[in-house]
């Protein structure tokens, strides 16, 4: 057999180097003739009831003998009361520490170690997930611990406090990163919050409260599991319907808290004083959408040209390759599942540079209204098309892209009618549904520096607010925005 | 013969079958699923040298329609020249901007553009120190002359739309580390030839274009580490206190008065000495033909040359004798990075201590996490990773602790140490010695999933460990460690002498700002 092997590998050298001698290599990428990608259809993942309102979402892939998954939710950080901001995470945190009435935190910790394991409970701003990996013969006790965690959960004084004090803390680190803050200070004013949150009353939250919140929030009529790896479905399935037999519906509907953009009457500056930085933080937001938003295409594909498609974005030949003011920076639509997003742009400068960077992408925002050409267009709809196959190349990607799906209620079909959308685009349509979002004499940026060396760089951008400073800022800054100031063309949220 | 295979693998089997990936006109994700199984991805590894020294691992898995590319290049910011530091980072971004032949609207005018600017610039540097003022400004105008006729003629975003617009999305990126550069890239399968021309081309005639914006921006994203947190603050003092002669000592991406007057000339330099095919290994892993892309390497990578051997030594290190401490002082809540020196990746004590650390802080219930974290109530956070590793020279581990307020970094370091000494004195227990090797099986069983973490495991090992097979070995050497072996390389590795303390001290004005917001 090895005989075999050497002859074959010889004629095949031998080959390879005939080839190599003949052809003239193409003068440019450009004369190459890619053949045409396998068709691939990647199969969905199979759909089964639990009862009571749960359902199984399951892609059997037996080739590595791993499970992986996750129990989603529906209802997330934005259904906590302004006042009680922060008690999602809090619940998802003691919880996984916490552990169940049969297993406390520590136990369970300790199990799965012994299986290399892991749970991992996650606070998202529309769904609570909780996540797991495991070696497939371990999927039954790893259910099983998850089981309890939500039929019976602990929720000890002790790490409820614990989780308190750990959260301030990642709080405060994150505070001392001058990117983070500058996006966090972004968001809440340009949805018309104060730049610093509010103060909760989240210390009084105790055992009590969270069991009551968690029987809010885990309820079995809100579940979707989704499951991917070494597991056969129909066996699956009827494990898991046991195991939440007696995990009761929801105890209380759920209530967003909506969050509106707050659309300024002209170009809004938040200046944020950093004295002392090295750098300054730029960031630019403009009214957005959710998903099933009929524009969402149209913003998708602007997206890809204009800020979020790779190096080679207007925004990078912009600021970086023609300018050299960034290293990296994104503008793009963030549109949510079931809340309207933004339009959000960001990047670092140095600070003598803050002015003509901003100046640029005000000037990019106000070129990208105008129809892109047809090369353009055609150009960012292939590069999205042809980037297609890495949303679809895993199993677990396509696990998750159809959780998402169930989650948030959208139709199944979703992606497909999406990619549908895309393929009759034009220029015209493009522009029209972004200039509905966008308006350049309208944004609303943050820019966090020193004050001292950035302020007059900004005079030109629009009018400047001070913020983070004690009395420097409006009070209820979203709220002064006059009824009669036009508010965005909105589309209707669904077509 | 220009192809050399170096170990006997399955190639002859494979084309002797006639196995093609274009064999089945449509597929889907279901089949064939023995071939993504981990038994079988070692005997499907085809690996060879080009004569010029340019190294391939080819892994085959039938699937979904893409590949995975990962080059190592054996060049990294440990050889970047004193007073250059940063060079072998700025490079790999210039790397991005095009060729020759592509990135150009007329390459000989932008190539005498080019030379005219690194011209002046000699011009600009020699005149450095010059009362002439005349003389002076004559050289800036003859500069930014040539640096508009330049920058007039660049297409350079060329390059990278090529990779874009054929799918690779937001894939296309490249890290320069201490010991070398890694080039990555995922595209639909079709599109192996456009790979081959693009990264064979890259390699052969760069026109390290945009020298200038791309230096600027490079130096945008230094100001920028101190706007991302302590963690590049921490971890760049620690370099500079674990290592003395070293150049593992200095960060990769550089320093603002070196990268200030690098010129192009000397990147040039830089990479016909350190980007040579000699200096390469590239594994690719995906759906695709085996004899097609052994075929087309064959065609595009034998032309790059094999570039000179590199004379190339780094200074002796001293041994560390004694515990190293310094203190930072920031604008940020307190934490503590203690390193230590570490065996390199092939060293035969790797895998007992990786298992050992993984013991102490990788997991919720590792002994640190355990004692400060969980049943403490004394640290929000217990991270452990590796700084810097290679083969050349020690590597170095990191633990980073983060207190809960209240508590000081010095009380977790106590706690930490005593954890420490008491796995060395006792040793891990049965059952935490099965955990961490299941948990190694784990993580080997997780690294198969995708094919890029796979392509970039079969460089790492190839490239490093000096065996591409040593990836598919990681389970049995986790296997073959003893309790006793763990509780020696704890001793011997990560003893009071061997320590680099790097501890955040928040400065008083951190209150005011925290409390602004």
């Amino acid at each position: 057999m090895r005989g075999v092997a050497w002859l074959a590998l010889a004629l095949s050298l031998g080959t390879l180097r005939g080839q190599a001698q003949t052809p003239e290599l193409p003068a440019h990428p450009s004369e190459l003739r890619p053949p045409p990608l396998q068709p691939y259809t990647p199969r969905p993942p199979r759909r089964l009831g639990l009862g009571r309102g749960a359902e199984l979402l399951v892609l059997e892939d037996g080739t590595l003998p791993l499970v992986e998954g996750a129990l989603v939710f529906r209802g997330g950080t934005r259904h906590d009361p302004p006042a009680q901001a922060g008690r999602t995470e809090l619940l998802a945190e003691a919880l996984r520490a916490g552990g169940s009435l049969h297993r406390p935190g520590a136990a369970l910790d300790d199990e799965l170690d012994a299986l290399a394991a892991a749970i991992t409970i996650r606070a998202l701003p529309e769904a609570v997930r909780v996540e797991f990996d495991c070696l497939s013969e371990d999927l039954d006790a790893v259910l099983e611990a998850i089981g309890e965690l939500l039929i019976r959960p602990a929720y000890p004084s002790a790490e409820i406090d614990r989780a308190r004090r750990r959260s301030a803390s990642v709080h405060a680190a994150r505070a001392s990163s001058a990117r983070e803050t500058a996006d966090e200070v972004a968001l809440r004013l340009a949805f018309g919050q104060t730049a610093a949150p509010p103060a909760t009353d989240l210390g009084g939250v105790g055992r009590e409260e969270l069991l009551a919140l968690h029987r809010a929030r885990f309820g079995v009529d809100r579940l979707v599991v989704g499951m991917v790896g070494d597991v056969e479905a129909t066996t699956l399935a009827a494990k898991l319907e046991t195991l939440l037999a007696r995990l009761p519906r929801a105890a209380a509907p759920l209530r967003a808290v909506s969050r509106n953009f707050r659309l300024p009457a002209r170009t809004r500056v938040y200046l944020l004083d950093r004295p002392g930085a090295a750098q300054s933080e730029v960031r630019c937001l403009a009214p957005g959408m959710r998903r099933l938003n009929r524009d969402f295409t149209a913003a998708s594909l602007w997206s890809f040209a204009v800020g979020f498609g790779g190096s080679s974005t207007r925004l990078m030949a912009s600021l970086r390759t023609e300018r050299g003011l960034v290293y990296d920076g994104t503008l793009h639509f963030t549109p949510g599942w079931e809340e309207a997003g933004c339009v959000f742009g960001a990047f670092s400068t140095r600070n003598e540079s803050v002015g003509e960077a901003s100046a640029a992408l005000v000037e990019l925002l106000r070129e990208s209204l105008r129809p892109f050409s047809d090369e353009e267009l055609e150009l960012t709809r292939l590069r999205l098309q042809r980037a297609e196959v890495f949303q679809v190349d895993r199993p677990r990607r396509l696990l998750d892209r159809a959780l998402d799906l169930r989650v948030h209620g959208y139709p199944l079909d979703f992606w497909e009618r999406h990619a549908e959308r895309l393929r009759n685009l034009s220029p015209e349509a493009v522009a029209e549904a972004v200039a509905r979002y966008v308006d350049p004499e309208r944004l609303t940026f943050l820019v966090s520096g020193p004050a001292a060396l950035i302020e007059e760089q900004l005079q030109d951008l629009g009018e400047i607010v001070r913020v983070g400073t004690p009395g420097s800022e409006p009070p209820g800054t979203g709220a002064e925005l006059s009824p009669s100031d036009p508010a965005p063309r909105l589309p209707s949220s669904s077509d | 013969m220009s192809l050399s295979v170096l170990p006997v693998v399955a190639l002859g089997s494979v084309l002797a079958l006639g196995l093609s990936a274009s064999a089945a006109a449509t597929r889907s994700a279901q089949e064939p699923a023995d071939a993504r199984a981990p038994g079988d991805l070692e005997l499907r590894v085809e690996a060879f040298q080009l004569e010029n020294g340019w190294r391939f691992l080819l892994l085959p898995r039938p699937g979904p329609p893409v590949v995975s590319f990962e080059t190592w290049v054996d060049t990294g910011s440990r050889h970047d020249h004193e007073g250059a530091r940063g060079s072998a980072h700025l490079l790999m971004n210039l790397l991005f901007k095009g060729t020759e032949r592509v990135g150009s609207s007329d390459w000989l005018a932008e190539r005498a553009a080019l030379e005219e600017l690194d011209a002046a610039e000699a011009q600009l540097a020699s005149l450095g120190g010059t009362k002439d003022l005349a003389s002076l400004r004559d050289a800036r105008e003859r500069r930014d002359a040539a640096l508009a006729a330049a920058a007039g003629l660049s297409r350079s975003q060329e390059f990278t739309r090529l990779f874009e617009d054929a799918g690779a999305g937001s894939t296309l990126n490249a890290y320069t580390r201490a010991d070398g550069t890694r080039f990555v890239v995922s595209l639909p399968s079709n599109q192996v030839e456009l790979w081959c021309w693009l990264e064979s081309d890259r390699f052969m005639s760069p026109a390290l274009r945009d020298f200038h914006t791309e230096r600027e921006a490079v130096l945008e994203s230094l100001l920028g580490r101190a706007s991302r947190g302590t963690h590049a603050l921490l971890e760049d003092e620690l370099l500079q206190l674990a290592y003395v002669d070293h150049p593992y000592r200095y960060r990769p991406v550089g320093y603002r008065e070196d990268l200030s007057r690098l010129t192009r000339g000397e990147l040039r330099a830089d990479f016909a000495s350190g980007y040579g095919a000699r200096h390469m290994t590239t594994a690719i892993v995906g759906d695709f033909d085996v004899a097609r892309v052994m075929e087309l390497v064959e065609r595009y990578f034998a032309r790059v040359p094999a570039g000179p051997r590199r004379e190339w030594r780094a200074p002796e290190e001293p041994p560390q004798t004694t515990e190293r401490r310094i203190e930072v002082p920031a604008d940020a809540p307190p934490e503590v990075l203690i390193g230590w020196h570490a065996p390199s990746f092939s060293h035969a004590d790797a895998p007992a201590l990786h298992l050992g650390l993984r013991l102490l802080a990788t997991s919720r219930s590792s002994r640190l996490e355990r004692r400060l974290e969980r049943e403490g109530g004394l640290a929000s956070a217990v991270e452990l990773w590796p700084v810097v590793g290679g083969d050349e020279l020690r590597s170095l581990v990191a633990l980073r602790l983060v207190p809960l307020p209240g508590v000081s970094t010095a009380r977790l370091e106590e706690l930490a140490y005593e954890e420490i000494e008491r796995l060395a004195s006792e040793g891990p227990t049965p059952e935490e010695l099965r955990a961490a090797q299941r948990a190694g099986r784990a993580e080997h069983l997780r690294g198969l999933r995708d094919d890029a973490s796979l392509a970039r495991g079969l460089v790492e090992h190839d490239a490093k460990g000096g065996d591409w097979h040593g990836l598919f070995r990681v389970v049995e050497r986790v296997n073959d460690v003893s309790a006793a072996e763990v509780q020696r390389v704890i001793r011997a590795y990560l003893g009071d002498s061997r320590r680099n303390v790097v501890t955040l001290v928040p400065r008083a004005s951190q209150a005011g700002e925290g409390a602004s917001r």
